[in-house]
């Protein structure tokens, strides 16, 4: 029986998804009652789809590889300037927000650490990416840009965590044991780097296990990417809404805020749209 | 594929795994649009799936290969299952099979 929520209700599923299925699906939909367990289901069922696109897009192993890699590249390159601009342009306005609300302080800190966390995360999930993408551009030749991308995105992030680390060497923004946080970050994410890499790249028999491994813990971190994305996004508004009306008479000081806070927005929709742990991301046994 | 690996390829759909048993062998007894299938795997196994469910089931039995869609000429796309789904299922089911097999004999009864 046909029902107005019906299309509303397909409408929740990626565009790509509702291209494929979208006419057979309200068909079957069509035949079921309406009740809340339904509704459950589809809302579940479009969730699955907008967090694995790869487990029913059927892309190709290098348009995937593409997808992926150019998402996580912009979503760094966004974070590292949003964040660095909040910090390094306006430290004292910081300063001053946090003097009269400490919640800030403390959700700045929490938000920081949580951060340094998911972008370990994130690089332990691109590395076998790169490592597939560096071997198969030989093979395809029109795929040299995979080079490109791959060296971009390792020189994104080793550069955004330096600079992270110049920046906050002489400062008291981030207290010490935090800096410390993020020098052991930097330490055990490059080491962990090289050392996956090169386990790609030589075709180590340790490699499948040990990444596929990987992925399979990376999949339910998910949940705390989630919680994480809700955390800055508390953070930003909370932020953004104190600014405003501390610096209600500098424009400059209202727009920096407003654009900070869609650019962390934007970041973390990005960063929740990358398919961790997905059955797709390419162990060496796929090749 | 060998043996474990078919098993590993269902457990890898995670929540969606049963019911991607549910519809490989609803689609074992011939082709079937999701209705279809959805009135088959009650009478089957006394399971209704959610339109939900069952798509995101087909959708990764799909992009795996373990089934086909085939051309429809209204809304209602009939699905098929193919050589790899068949072993994939098989596979799994004999596992099943077994293990229920050792658990009712660990009970001392029979199957």
């Amino acid at each position: 029986m046909k029902h107005w929520l019906y299309p509303p209700l397909v409408k929740l599923f990626p565009r790509d998804w509702q291209v494929r299925f979208k006419d057979e699906f309200l068909a079957v939909l069509e035949t079921q009652t309406l009740t809340p367990r339904n509704i459950v289901d589809v809302l579940r069922a479009a969730v699955d789809a907008h967090l694995q696109p790869q487990s029913w897009s059927g892309l190709s192993r290098l348009e995937h590889l593409r997808n992926a890699q150019l998402t996580l590249f912009w979503t760094f390159a966004l974070f590292a300037f949003a964040v660095l601009y909040l910090f390094k342009q306006s430290e004292h306005y910081f300063d001053a927000l946090t003097a009269y609300h400490p919640e800030i302080d403390f959700m700045s800190t929490v938000v920081g650490m949580g951060w340094v966390i998911a972008c370990f995360v994130c690089l332990t999930a691109i590395i076998p990416m790169i490592g597939q993408g560096l071997r198969a551009a030989p093979k395809q030749h029109s795929q040299v840009w995979l080079y490109i991308v791959s060296g971009f995105l390792l020189a994104g992030f080793v550069t955004f965590t330096v600079t992270l680390l110049t920046t906050f060497r002489h400062s008291a923004v981030i207290p010490f044991y935090l800096r410390r946080v993020w020098q052991t970050g930097l330490v055990i994410t490059v080491a962990s780097s090289m050392i996956m890499l090169t386990l790609a790249l030589r075709r180590s028999p340790v490699a499948p296990k040990l990444l596929k491994r990987l992925h399979s813990r990376i999949y339910f971190l998910k949940v705390s990417m989630v919680a994480l994305t809700l955390m800055t996004l508390a953070w930003g508004v909370r932020i953004w809404q104190v600014s405003v009306s501390a610096f209600h008479t500098d424009h400059f000081q209202r727009i920096f805020f407003s654009t900070v806070l869609v650019m962390v927005v934007l970041t973390c929709f990005s960063l929740l749209r990358q398919p961790f742990g997905s059955e797709k991301i390419p162990v060496r046994s796929r090749v | 594929m060998n043996g474990k690996a078919n098993q590993e390829a269902l457990g890898e759909f995670g929540r969606f795994t049963d019911p991607s048993v549910l519809i490989l062998s609803s689609l074992a007894g011939g082709d079937k649009h999701g209705y279809a299938m959805i009135e088959d795997i009650v009478a089957m196994s006394n399971v209704h799936l959610g339109a939900g469910t069952l798509y995101g089931a087909l959708a990764r039995l799909e992009s795996k290969g373990y089934i086909k869609a085939l051309q429809s000429a209204d809304r209602r796309r009939p699905y098929r299952l193919t050589a790899l789904g068949k072993k994939v299922l098989e596979e799994h089911l004999r596992e099943v099979q077994r293990v229920a097999r050792l658990g009712l004999e660990r009970l001392g009864g029979t199957i």
